[in-house]
Protein backbone atom coordinates (compact mmCIF):
# COMPACT_ATOMS: atom_id res chain seq x y z
CA UNK A 1 0.00 0.00 0.00
CA UNK A 2 2.74 2.32 1.12
CA UNK A 3 4.68 1.45 -2.14
CA UNK A 4 1.18 2.04 -4.10
CA UNK A 5 0.86 5.51 -2.47
CA UNK A 6 4.39 6.42 -3.00
CA UNK A 7 3.99 6.16 -7.21
CA UNK A 8 1.09 7.80 -7.13
CA UNK A 9 2.64 10.60 -5.21
CA UNK A 10 5.46 10.61 -7.74
CA UNK A 11 3.09 10.54 -10.76
CA UNK A 12 1.33 13.48 -8.95
CA UNK A 13 4.36 15.45 -8.53
CA UNK A 14 5.44 14.83 -12.12
CA UNK A 15 1.94 16.17 -12.84
CA UNK A 16 2.58 19.15 -10.77
CA UNK A 17 5.95 19.86 -12.48
CA UNK A 18 4.21 19.92 -15.81
CA UNK A 19 1.40 22.07 -14.74
CA UNK A 20 3.84 24.76 -13.49
CA UNK A 21 5.62 24.27 -16.81
CA UNK A 22 2.03 25.23 -18.24
CA UNK A 23 2.76 28.93 -16.98
CA UNK A 24 6.40 29.53 -18.95
CA UNK A 25 5.79 31.45 -22.07
CA UNK A 26 5.25 29.75 -25.32
CA UNK A 27 6.70 26.36 -23.68
CA UNK A 28 4.81 24.14 -26.25
CA UNK A 29 5.09 21.43 -23.49
CA UNK A 30 2.15 23.20 -21.65
CA UNK A 31 -0.40 21.57 -23.92
CA UNK A 32 -1.27 18.47 -25.88
CA UNK A 33 -1.09 19.27 -29.38
CA UNK A 34 -0.56 15.14 -30.21
CA UNK A 35 -4.22 14.97 -29.20
CA UNK A 36 -5.91 18.02 -30.67
CA UNK A 37 -9.74 18.27 -29.60
CA UNK A 38 -12.66 20.45 -30.88
CA UNK A 39 -15.00 22.32 -27.76
CA UNK A 40 -18.48 23.48 -28.89
CA UNK A 41 -19.51 26.64 -26.47
CA UNK A 42 -20.50 29.96 -26.57
CA UNK A 43 -17.73 33.27 -26.18
CA UNK A 44 -17.55 34.69 -22.70
CA UNK A 45 -14.90 37.35 -23.52
CA UNK A 46 -12.28 37.73 -26.43
CA UNK A 47 -9.51 39.64 -24.97
CA UNK A 48 -7.29 41.44 -27.30
CA UNK A 49 -3.62 41.31 -26.00
CA UNK A 50 0.05 40.52 -26.27
CA UNK A 51 1.75 38.10 -25.58
CA UNK A 52 -1.00 36.29 -26.06
CA UNK A 53 -4.82 36.77 -26.85
CA UNK A 54 -7.01 35.07 -24.82
CA UNK A 55 -10.53 33.32 -25.67
CA UNK A 56 -12.96 32.61 -22.65
CA UNK A 57 -15.46 29.93 -23.70
CA UNK A 58 -18.33 28.45 -21.63
CA UNK A 59 -18.86 25.07 -22.59
CA UNK A 60 -21.41 22.50 -21.08
CA UNK A 61 -20.78 20.25 -18.85
CA UNK A 62 -21.59 17.04 -17.97
CA UNK A 63 -23.98 18.27 -14.86
CA UNK A 64 -25.59 20.25 -16.87
CA UNK A 65 -23.76 23.58 -15.98
CA UNK A 66 -21.34 25.68 -17.79
CA UNK A 67 -17.83 25.38 -17.20
CA UNK A 68 -15.60 28.62 -17.93
CA UNK A 69 -12.29 27.46 -20.07
CA UNK A 70 -9.71 29.96 -20.77
CA UNK A 71 -7.81 29.30 -24.36
CA UNK A 72 -4.45 31.10 -25.06
CA UNK A 73 -4.27 32.30 -28.69
CA UNK A 74 -1.37 33.94 -30.87
CA UNK A 75 -0.35 37.20 -30.14
CA UNK A 76 -2.19 40.30 -31.42
CA UNK A 77 -0.23 40.96 -34.70
CA UNK A 78 0.28 37.31 -35.59
CA UNK A 79 -3.71 36.90 -35.45
CA UNK A 80 -4.07 40.42 -37.17
CA UNK A 81 -1.91 38.96 -40.02
CA UNK A 82 -4.48 35.79 -40.75
CA UNK A 83 -7.14 38.64 -41.13
CA UNK A 84 -8.27 38.58 -37.63
CA UNK A 85 -9.72 41.99 -35.74
CA UNK A 86 -10.11 42.79 -31.85
CA UNK A 87 -14.33 42.57 -32.37
CA UNK A 88 -13.61 38.79 -34.80
CA UNK A 89 -15.22 36.93 -31.73
CA UNK A 90 -18.00 38.47 -29.72
CA UNK A 91 -19.62 37.33 -26.41
CA UNK A 92 -22.73 35.22 -26.81
CA UNK A 93 -21.24 33.87 -30.29
CA UNK A 94 -21.61 29.80 -30.83
CA UNK A 95 -18.06 28.66 -31.94
CA UNK A 96 -16.13 25.44 -32.32
CA UNK A 97 -12.38 25.60 -31.18
CA UNK A 98 -9.90 23.30 -32.51
CA UNK A 99 -7.54 23.49 -30.04
CA UNK A 100 -4.67 21.40 -27.78
CA UNK A 101 -5.68 20.95 -24.11
CA UNK A 102 -3.65 21.95 -21.25
CA UNK A 103 -1.26 18.65 -19.96
CA UNK A 104 -2.19 19.42 -16.79
CA UNK A 105 -6.52 18.53 -17.18
CA UNK A 106 -7.59 21.74 -16.52
CA UNK A 107 -10.21 23.45 -18.31
CA UNK A 108 -7.33 25.75 -20.61
CA UNK A 109 -5.65 25.21 -23.53
CA UNK A 110 -4.36 26.95 -26.86
CA UNK A 111 -6.36 27.14 -30.05
CA UNK A 112 -5.02 26.28 -33.44
CA UNK A 113 -8.46 27.19 -35.57
CA UNK A 114 -11.76 28.63 -34.51
CA UNK A 115 -15.11 27.74 -36.48
CA UNK A 116 -17.99 29.84 -36.54
CA UNK A 117 -21.23 28.23 -36.29
CA UNK A 118 -22.09 29.00 -39.95
CA UNK A 119 -18.83 27.12 -40.81
CA UNK A 120 -16.44 30.02 -41.61
CA UNK A 121 -13.44 29.28 -40.65
CA UNK A 122 -10.66 31.51 -38.75
CA UNK A 123 -7.50 30.37 -39.08
CA UNK A 124 -4.18 31.13 -37.24
CA UNK A 125 -1.73 29.80 -39.83
CA UNK A 126 -1.34 26.69 -37.33
CA UNK A 127 -2.76 23.63 -39.91
CA UNK B 1 -0.67 18.53 5.72
CA UNK B 2 0.38 15.09 6.84
CA UNK B 3 2.38 13.56 4.23
CA UNK B 4 -0.77 11.13 4.26
CA UNK B 5 -3.18 13.56 3.58
CA UNK B 6 -0.77 15.60 0.57
CA UNK B 7 -0.25 12.21 -1.17
CA UNK B 8 -4.07 11.46 -1.05
CA UNK B 9 -4.97 15.07 -2.35
CA UNK B 10 -2.20 14.99 -4.75
CA UNK B 11 -3.50 11.57 -6.38
CA UNK B 12 -6.93 12.68 -6.44
CA UNK B 13 -5.90 15.64 -8.32
CA UNK B 14 -3.60 13.54 -10.90
CA UNK B 15 -7.08 11.50 -11.30
CA UNK B 16 -9.26 14.51 -11.80
CA UNK B 17 -6.67 15.75 -14.65
CA UNK B 18 -7.20 12.28 -16.65
CA UNK B 19 -11.50 12.83 -16.29
CA UNK B 20 -13.13 11.65 -19.46
CA UNK B 21 -14.13 14.51 -21.74
CA UNK B 22 -17.95 16.06 -21.52
CA UNK B 23 -19.62 15.47 -24.80
CA UNK B 24 -19.06 19.02 -26.26
CA UNK B 25 -15.39 18.02 -26.32
CA UNK B 26 -14.12 15.67 -29.04
CA UNK B 27 -11.26 14.71 -29.79
CA UNK B 28 -10.29 15.98 -33.41
CA UNK B 29 -7.37 14.33 -35.41
CA UNK B 30 -5.13 17.32 -36.55
CA UNK B 31 -1.72 17.86 -36.95
CA UNK B 32 -0.17 20.78 -36.40
CA UNK B 33 3.23 21.66 -37.82
CA UNK B 34 6.17 23.37 -36.27
CA UNK B 35 5.80 26.87 -36.60
CA UNK B 36 7.30 28.48 -39.78
CA UNK B 37 7.71 32.59 -40.42
CA UNK B 38 4.17 32.48 -42.68
CA UNK B 39 2.56 31.25 -39.20
CA UNK B 40 3.43 34.69 -37.70
CA UNK B 41 4.17 36.85 -39.99
CA UNK B 42 1.56 36.07 -42.93
CA UNK B 43 2.21 34.70 -46.06
CA UNK B 44 4.63 36.58 -48.88
CA UNK B 45 2.58 39.25 -51.09
CA UNK B 46 2.52 41.04 -53.73
CA UNK B 47 4.75 43.65 -52.50
CA UNK B 48 7.85 41.61 -51.93
CA UNK B 49 10.69 42.70 -53.85
CA UNK B 50 13.99 41.38 -54.21
CA UNK B 51 16.45 41.93 -51.99
CA UNK B 52 19.46 44.80 -52.96
CA UNK B 53 21.88 43.22 -54.57
CA UNK B 54 25.35 45.54 -52.70
CA UNK B 55 26.04 42.61 -49.80
CA UNK B 56 26.61 45.82 -47.49
CA UNK B 57 23.31 47.15 -48.23
CA UNK B 58 21.10 45.26 -45.21
CA UNK B 59 18.42 47.57 -45.48
CA UNK B 60 14.76 46.20 -44.96
CA UNK B 61 12.22 44.14 -43.31
CA UNK B 62 13.13 40.85 -42.65
CA UNK B 63 11.27 37.86 -40.56
CA UNK B 64 12.35 35.09 -37.87
CA UNK B 65 13.80 32.10 -39.84
CA UNK B 66 12.24 29.46 -37.47
CA UNK B 67 13.15 26.65 -39.67
CA UNK B 68 17.07 27.40 -39.54
CA UNK B 69 17.96 28.90 -36.73
CA UNK B 70 19.45 27.07 -33.93
CA UNK B 71 22.82 27.56 -31.32
CA UNK B 72 25.83 26.51 -32.88
CA UNK B 73 28.82 23.81 -31.36
CA UNK B 74 29.71 23.74 -28.34
CA UNK B 75 26.24 26.06 -27.21
CA UNK B 76 24.43 25.07 -24.15
CA UNK B 77 20.95 23.67 -24.85
CA UNK B 78 18.53 26.19 -26.79
CA UNK B 79 15.97 28.09 -24.97
CA UNK B 80 15.33 30.74 -27.90
CA UNK B 81 16.30 28.59 -31.44
CA UNK B 82 14.21 26.17 -32.78
CA UNK B 83 14.70 22.77 -30.76
CA UNK B 84 14.97 19.73 -33.11
CA UNK B 85 10.77 19.11 -33.35
CA UNK B 86 10.37 22.61 -34.91
CA UNK B 87 8.66 23.77 -31.56
CA UNK B 88 9.62 27.30 -30.74
CA UNK B 89 11.02 28.78 -27.04
CA UNK B 90 12.03 32.00 -25.56
CA UNK B 91 14.91 32.66 -23.42
CA UNK B 92 14.05 33.48 -19.83
CA UNK B 93 14.07 37.33 -20.44
CA UNK B 94 11.59 37.26 -23.83
CA UNK B 95 9.19 35.67 -21.54
CA UNK B 96 9.69 38.39 -19.27
CA UNK B 97 8.90 41.20 -22.01
CA UNK B 98 12.86 42.48 -21.51
CA UNK B 99 14.46 43.35 -24.48
CA UNK B 100 17.62 41.85 -25.22
CA UNK B 101 20.49 42.11 -28.57
CA UNK B 102 19.27 40.00 -30.08
CA UNK B 103 19.47 39.62 -33.95
CA UNK B 104 17.02 36.78 -34.53
CA UNK B 105 13.73 38.74 -34.45
CA UNK B 106 11.96 35.56 -33.10
CA UNK B 107 9.16 34.58 -33.50
CA UNK B 108 8.03 37.88 -35.57
CA UNK B 109 9.75 40.09 -37.41
CA UNK B 110 12.16 43.50 -37.82
CA UNK B 111 13.66 46.13 -40.03
CA UNK B 112 16.95 47.26 -40.45
CA UNK B 113 17.83 51.25 -41.08
CA UNK B 114 20.93 51.70 -42.64
CA UNK B 115 22.97 55.09 -42.84
CA UNK B 116 26.38 55.88 -43.25
CA UNK B 117 27.50 56.16 -39.77
CA UNK B 118 24.79 53.62 -38.07
CA UNK B 119 22.85 50.68 -38.32
CA UNK B 120 19.75 50.22 -36.37
CA UNK B 121 17.72 47.32 -35.90
CA UNK B 122 14.04 47.17 -34.54
CA UNK B 123 12.11 44.25 -33.29
CA UNK B 124 8.73 43.55 -33.19
CA UNK B 125 8.99 41.80 -30.21
CA UNK B 126 9.79 43.17 -26.94
CA UNK B 127 10.62 46.59 -28.00
CA UNK B 128 14.49 45.47 -28.87
CA UNK B 129 16.57 48.55 -30.49
CA UNK B 130 19.86 48.28 -31.52
CA UNK B 131 22.24 51.04 -32.50
CA UNK B 132 25.09 49.77 -33.99
CA UNK B 133 27.62 52.61 -34.20
CA UNK B 134 30.11 52.07 -37.41
CA UNK B 135 33.96 53.27 -37.39
CA UNK B 136 33.88 54.21 -34.06
CA UNK B 137 34.87 52.96 -30.44
CA UNK B 138 33.16 51.95 -27.09
CA UNK B 139 32.87 55.18 -24.61
CA UNK B 140 35.21 54.57 -22.11
CA UNK B 141 32.38 54.44 -19.61
CA UNK B 142 29.37 52.29 -20.45
CA UNK B 143 26.01 51.95 -18.27
CA UNK B 144 24.17 48.33 -18.75
CA UNK B 145 21.50 48.17 -20.80
CA UNK B 146 19.24 45.75 -21.98
CA UNK B 147 20.40 46.18 -25.65
CA UNK B 148 23.96 46.54 -24.57
CA UNK B 149 26.56 49.08 -26.94
CA UNK B 150 27.16 48.10 -29.85
CA UNK B 151 30.07 49.33 -32.70
CA UNK B 152 30.31 47.87 -35.96
CA UNK B 153 32.97 47.56 -38.79
CA UNK B 154 32.72 45.78 -42.04
CA UNK B 155 35.39 43.26 -42.97
CA UNK B 156 35.05 42.81 -46.58
CA UNK B 157 31.14 42.27 -46.75
CA UNK B 158 31.06 41.05 -43.24
CA UNK B 159 29.57 43.23 -40.43
CA UNK B 160 31.12 42.86 -37.37
CA UNK B 161 29.72 44.09 -34.81
CA UNK B 162 30.96 44.07 -30.78
CA UNK B 163 28.70 44.64 -28.15
CA UNK B 164 29.55 45.44 -24.81
CA UNK B 165 27.41 46.52 -21.02
CA UNK B 166 24.93 44.12 -21.82
CA UNK B 167 22.53 44.25 -18.60
CA UNK B 168 21.72 40.73 -18.58
CA UNK B 169 22.77 37.46 -19.63
CA UNK B 170 19.86 36.19 -21.98
CA UNK B 171 21.04 36.45 -24.92
CA UNK B 172 23.49 33.64 -24.14
CA UNK B 173 20.68 31.15 -24.03
CA UNK B 174 21.61 29.06 -20.84
CA UNK B 175 21.23 29.66 -17.05
CA UNK B 176 24.39 29.24 -16.87
CA UNK B 177 25.91 32.17 -17.99
CA UNK B 178 25.56 34.84 -15.54
CA UNK B 179 27.74 38.00 -17.21
CA UNK B 180 28.45 38.44 -20.19
CA UNK B 181 31.50 40.71 -20.94
CA UNK B 182 31.51 41.24 -25.08
CA UNK B 183 29.49 40.12 -27.83
CA UNK B 184 31.08 39.47 -31.08
CA UNK B 185 29.38 39.24 -34.46
CA UNK B 186 29.91 38.45 -37.93
CA UNK B 187 27.18 39.44 -40.16
CA UNK B 188 26.37 39.02 -43.92
CA UNK B 189 24.10 38.48 -45.98
CA UNK B 190 23.25 34.69 -47.32
CA UNK B 191 21.91 33.03 -50.32
CA UNK B 192 21.83 36.49 -52.48
CA UNK B 193 20.24 37.94 -49.48
CA UNK B 194 17.10 36.11 -49.11
CA UNK B 195 19.00 35.54 -45.45
CA UNK B 196 21.18 37.05 -42.97
CA UNK B 197 23.57 35.23 -41.25
CA UNK B 198 24.71 36.53 -37.57
CA UNK B 199 27.32 34.60 -36.20
CA UNK B 200 27.75 36.03 -32.78
CA UNK B 201 30.82 34.59 -29.99
CA UNK B 202 29.24 35.44 -26.71
CA UNK B 203 32.23 35.62 -23.87
CA UNK B 204 31.27 35.98 -20.32
CA UNK B 205 31.68 34.39 -16.76
CA UNK B 206 29.30 31.57 -15.40
CA UNK B 207 27.61 31.14 -12.10
CA UNK B 208 31.08 29.59 -10.67
CA UNK B 209 32.85 32.84 -11.82
CA UNK B 210 34.90 30.78 -14.39
CA UNK B 211 35.73 32.05 -18.33
CA UNK B 212 33.03 31.02 -20.81
CA UNK B 213 32.19 31.01 -24.58
CA UNK B 214 29.41 30.40 -26.45
CA UNK B 215 28.96 30.25 -30.61
CA UNK B 216 25.59 31.20 -31.71
CA UNK B 217 24.32 31.13 -35.20
CA UNK B 218 21.12 32.85 -36.19
CA UNK B 219 19.66 33.54 -39.54
CA UNK B 220 17.01 35.60 -40.31
CA UNK B 221 14.40 35.41 -43.62
CA UNK B 222 13.99 38.88 -46.07
CA UNK B 223 10.54 39.93 -46.01
CA UNK B 224 10.15 43.45 -47.02
CA UNK B 225 6.61 43.11 -47.47
CA UNK B 226 6.03 42.80 -43.89
CA UNK B 227 4.30 45.52 -41.57
CA UNK B 228 5.67 45.83 -38.27
CA UNK B 229 3.11 45.50 -35.74
CA UNK B 230 2.92 47.23 -32.17
CA UNK B 231 3.37 44.86 -29.52
CA UNK B 232 3.13 45.92 -26.19
CA UNK B 233 4.29 42.28 -24.37
CA UNK B 234 3.42 44.11 -20.82
CA UNK B 235 -0.10 44.37 -21.56
CA UNK B 236 -1.11 40.85 -21.45
CA UNK B 237 1.99 39.20 -19.06
CA UNK B 238 0.49 40.12 -15.40
CA UNK B 239 -2.52 38.19 -16.70
CA UNK B 240 -0.29 35.23 -18.09
CA UNK B 241 1.54 35.10 -15.53
CA UNK B 242 -0.58 35.17 -12.41
CA UNK B 243 -1.37 31.81 -13.30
Amino acid sequence: MKRLLFALTVLSLLNVAASTTGQAHHSPSSFDSAHPVTATGTVKQFVWSNPHTWLYLLIPNEQGGLDEWEIEGPSVGTLVRQGWKSSTLKPGEKIHVLMARRVDGGHGGTFMQVTRDNGEVLSTGRL
Amino acid sequence: MSNWKHCFVLSSWMLLATAPLPAQIVETPATFGPPKAETFMGKASSALRPPSNDPRDLNGNYVADLQKSGLAVGAPPPAAAGSPDGSHELAPSQMLCRPDARLDVSPYGGQIIQTPNRITFIAEYNHVVRRIYLNTQFPTQLEPSYAGYSIGNWDGDTLVIQTRGLKNASIADSPDVVEIKQMTERVRKIEGGQRIEDLANIEGMDRNGKPVSITRRVTILWRSDVHLQEFICEEGADRFFEK
